[in-house]
């Protein structure tokens, strides 16, 4: 089944526990630096935005990667990249809009997010709710509901007034 | 996790709403979306606010009594 | 690894940096953060200097778990010598610093001298520069942060001082953020006789995770726990307001300075209001709770408020208006004043100004009248920038009562010279105890029992308070009692110590809720994180060896028990208002002098309240100063 990682931005809190979590998971270490989820702070606004990498359909960093190191793992619903064929070119993550592929300041290699294979360890520790693993066919429709019903809130509020 | 058991469960909804009177201690089960209560110990009225549909807080006494 | 970040020492009048590892010696006796900033402190500075002079010596620091996966491993600490108390500085604040000082490599930070010319530190992957900072002298918190990450980029961390750290205002706050802001202690003034206007962090280096897939089971399983309690999910709704709703409904709070115990009609300034002016909460780095709100106010953004905002601008000052609450707490914030110490000292001057001992000719015409709300914003910007009365207010209780004279002193809250929070401690002796002998003064911080208000059943006291060290005494559930209370008091002592080494939260632990973390915690955050092996017994044994080095740094400077004592009117007036479980209460002086006796024998100190040769010795603390760092 498809599932993918839904952020809702006005829920975050702006903690980067999600920062830290990944890469304890993936290094071993408490590194944002080397963290595949990173969040953005526009802290004179108060303004806050997870980036992550978004799994395209039809995916830039795929496009661009010489070796084919990169490709959709279509049971996952995930963009998949092969180390073994990678050559740290480094195209992708030029290539990338979002910032999804970064570069290990350690490894010196790319890193982008594997969903944690399966199990996401940024958003099982979001406990505010900004991150949540859903159903790809869900996302949709949810995305729709929320919208419905922050529409249902000012309308009460219009008719109330 | 630790799956909670049914006990837990009930242990966890039979405190729904549950608050403190702050005259007398009494614990007392306010009734869902109520904003206020008398407290049935020692006939204390407080007012209530909700922190989410199961958890409520004493938000204030009422304040025409406090006077001395 | 934690335990391989290092000691940075900054010379600021010979512009030279050392870099020293921390020995695992020191690590095991004073953990970090709080606790080995204090042993830093006692060894490196003499007793009688001046403390905004250049042989103070200014400490920056992260705990030990800073960084790591333990529930809010967030929290900077800052040491020096207080320019407000002359006893021990230290200040504790949320946010981002720490971590990313720890990511640049560094614990702990000791800036000493003094520079000529304003500089800011950089503190990066593993080297520190001093920098000129002279376009930022001058500059708001806010904007001092703005152009050092424009200058800098916008990962980097700043920790700075605003206008009233400039102009020495002896209780200006370090901030970092919006609203983190080291508020205790005055040692903003520190760094601004340094010259220091910020430190600024950004570190790219591994913070290696002794165990790591235990330590994410660990820290899920405790967070997972935390945010269930009616604690996490009441306070990551209202933040520290809350406390307001138990507190100035029942009438433990300080209203006119000290003239009664509740704001009446204060339905205005209840909590509920936030949800007015805010679009969500944030939180420090790493923490589920999210204590404060981002809210907008007349256009400004700005984080929070606290309790102590409602405090300082609603209930010490007579006002009930929300929105001067939440642009006092902006006000404070900006220009990087102690929002504490400013409402505790416009509230004494309000009452000095009612009873005529000072007039219209000292305030320039300013009508310090209650619920005067211009007046309150007027007076914030006149402590800041030391002008009119405000450059009187600036130099905090003691120093302003002598410069005013008459009797004014006596209608001043204070201990040790330094304000108390804005809640009433007659009703109980519990917490009344804890502000007297905390040691950086009158604080809530260091050991205050709150959930004593709880009204708890002893069999829950039992278990909370008997670990890991027992107690031999009985306890009462009824907070205006005396009775057990000197023991709950040092049992926070060092659950607070413990955790201010660690570098966590203190929401995180036992202080507004019973369920929260304890010395196990910390026990077995340290191993899964660092692979520091301490029991919870060895965790309480450093906690009350930081303590006492901080005890020990008072004595040096003269003080004793003659200084944990509260001001008269705590024993003479009684309480006016609230429940008539708290109406027309006094401390009883002599019941609250034998809880002195009982605390300072359960500490191992003599009756003047200095540590005896047998604890030192106990404690590994009778060759201080040791000088290992
Ligand atoms: S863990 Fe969640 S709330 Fe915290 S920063 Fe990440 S997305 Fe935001
Ligand atoms: S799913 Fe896993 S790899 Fe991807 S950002 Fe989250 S923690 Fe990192
Ligand atoms: S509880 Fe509040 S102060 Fe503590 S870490 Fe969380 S957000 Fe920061
Ligand atoms: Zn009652």
């Amino acid at each position: 089944m498809q599932k993918v990682i839904l952020v809702d931005q006005d829920k975050c809190t702006g903690c980067r526990l999600c920062e830290m979590v990944c890469s304890v998971k993936h290094e071993g270490v408490s590194n944002p630096t080397r963290a595949r989820i990173n969040v953005i702070k526009w802290f004179m606004e108060g303004y806050l935005m997870p980036m992550i990498c978004q799994q395209c359909m039809d995916a830039p960093c795929i496009a661009v990667c010489p070796k084919d190191a990169l490709s959709r793992d279509e049971e996952r619903g995930a963009v998949a990249l092969d180390y073994d064929l990678c050559i740290g070119c480094k195209m992708c993550v030029t290539a990338c809009p979002f910032g999804g592929m970064g570069i290990d300041t350690v490894s010196n290699k790319v890193i982008k997010c594997d969903l944690c294979d399966g199990d996401p360890q940024c958003v099982r520790f979001c406990f505010p709710g900004a991150l949540e693993f859903v159903d790809a066919n869900a996302v949709n429709l949810r995305k729709k509901r929320d919208a419905a019903s922050k529409l249902a809130e000012l309308m009460s509020k219009v008719v109330a007034a | 996790m630790v799956k909670k058991s049914v006990s837990d469960k009930q242990k966890a909804s039979d405190r729904i709403g549950e608050v403190r009177c702050l005259n007398c201690f009494y614990r007392y089960k306010v009734p869902p979306g109520a904003d206020r209560f008398v407290c049935p110990e020692c006939g204390w009225e407080w007012r209530v606010s909700w922190v989410n549909p199961e958890l409520a807080k004493v938000r204030g006494p009422m304040w025409d009594k406090m006077r001395f | 690894m934690s335990l391989n970040r290092k000691l940075g020492i900054v010379d600021l009048s010979t512009n030279e940096i050392e870099i020293k590892p921390i020995p695992i010696e020191l690590r095991k006796k004073f953990i970090g953060g709080r606790g080995l900033d204090m042993y830093l402190l006692y060894n490196h500075t003499e007793p009688g200097i001046d403390a905004l002079g250049p042989d103070n010596v200014a400490i920056i620091s992260a705990g030990l778990l800073s960084a790591t996966l333990s529930s809010a491993s967030a929290r900077t600490h800052v040491a020096a010598k207080s320019p407000l108390t002359g006893a021990v500085g230290s200040t504790n604040m949320g946010g981002f610093f720490a971590p990313e000082m720890t990511w640049a490599g560094f614990h702990h930070l000791m800036l000493r001298g003094q520079a000529e010319e304003p500089v800011y530190i950089w503190v990066n992957d593993g080297e520190i520069e001093i920098r000129d900072a002279s376009h930022l002298w001058g500059l708001s918190t806010r904007d001092t942060q703005k152009a050092l990450q424009e200058e800098l980029g916008s990962e980097v961390q700043v920790l700075c001082i605003g206008p009233a750290g400039e102009n020495l205002v002896r209780y200006a706050t370090v901030m970092s953020g919006m609203k983190n802001a080291g508020g205790r202690s005055g040692l903003g003034a520190v760094l601004g006789s340094k010259k220091v206007k910020a430190v600024v962090a950004r570190g790219t280096m591994d913070v290696e995770i002794r165990h790591p897939e235990e330590a994410l089971e660990y820290d899920y399983e405790v967070m997972k726990h935390i945010s269930g309690t009616k604690f996490a999910q009441i306070m990551g709704k209202y933040g520290t307001m809350f406390i307001q709703s138990v507190t100035n409904s029942t009438g433990l709070v300080r209203t006119q300075n000290f003239q009664h115990n509740q704001l009446l009609d204060a339905e205005p300034i209840e909590c509920e209001h936030i949800e007015d002016y805010t679009f969500g909460t944030v939180g420090c780095f790493g923490c589920i709770i999210h204590c404060r709100h981002r809210y907008i106010v007349d256009g400004i953004y700005d984080e929070g408020p606290e309790y102590t905002a409602q405090g300082a601008f609603g209930w010490e000052v007579g006002c009930n208006d929300f929105e001067t609450v939440l642009m006092g707490n902006h006000l404070v914030n900006h220009w990087g004043l102690d929002i504490l110490e400013t409402g505790s000292m416009m509230a004494w001057a309000m009452e000095l100004y009612e009873k005529g001992i000072i007039t219209d000719k000292d305030t320039g015409g300013l009508k310090l009248e209650w619920g005067n709300t211009d007046v309150v914003l007027e007076l914030i910007r006149q402590i800041a920038f030391r002008e009119g009365i405000g450059d009187i207010l600036a130099e905090g209780p003691k120093r302003a009562a002598a410069k005013i004279g008459k009797d004014s002193l006596k209608y001043n809250i204070q201990v040790k010279g330094m304000s108390n929070l804005h809640s009433d401690e007659r009703p109980t002796p519990a917490l009344a105890l804890g502000i007297a002998t905390g040691t950086r003064g009158s604080d809530h911080l260091r050991s205050r029992p709150a959930i004593d208000l709880y009204h708890l059943p002893v069999s829950v006291l039992e278990k909370v308070y008997n670990n890991p060290v027992e107690y031999k005494g009985t306890y009462t559930s009824d907070y205006r009692d005396y009775e057990g209370k000197p023991w709950q008091v040092i049992w926070h002592e060092m659950m607070y110590m413990a955790i201010d080494c660690v570098g966590v939260c203190k929401y995180h632990c036992t202080f507004l809720s019973p369920n929260l973390m304890k010395f196990e915690h910390i026990s077995k955050f340290l191993h899964y994180n660092t692979g520091l092996e301490l029991s919870p017994r060895d965790v309480w044994d450093v906690a009350e060896r930081c303590y006492n080095i901080e005890r020990m740094f008072n004595i040096r400077e003269k003080f004793g028990r003659k200084d944990d004592m509260l001001v008269d009117r705590y024993f003479d007036e009684p309480t006016t208002r609230g429940l008539e479980i708290v109406r027309g209460r006094t401390l009883d002086r002599d019941k609250f002098n034998g809880m002195l006796d009982e605390y300072y024998e359960l500490h191992g100190w003599d009756e003047n309240g200095v540590p005896t040769q047998e604890t030192l010795e106990r404690l590994g603390l009778d060759e201080e100063p040791s000088h290992l760092l």
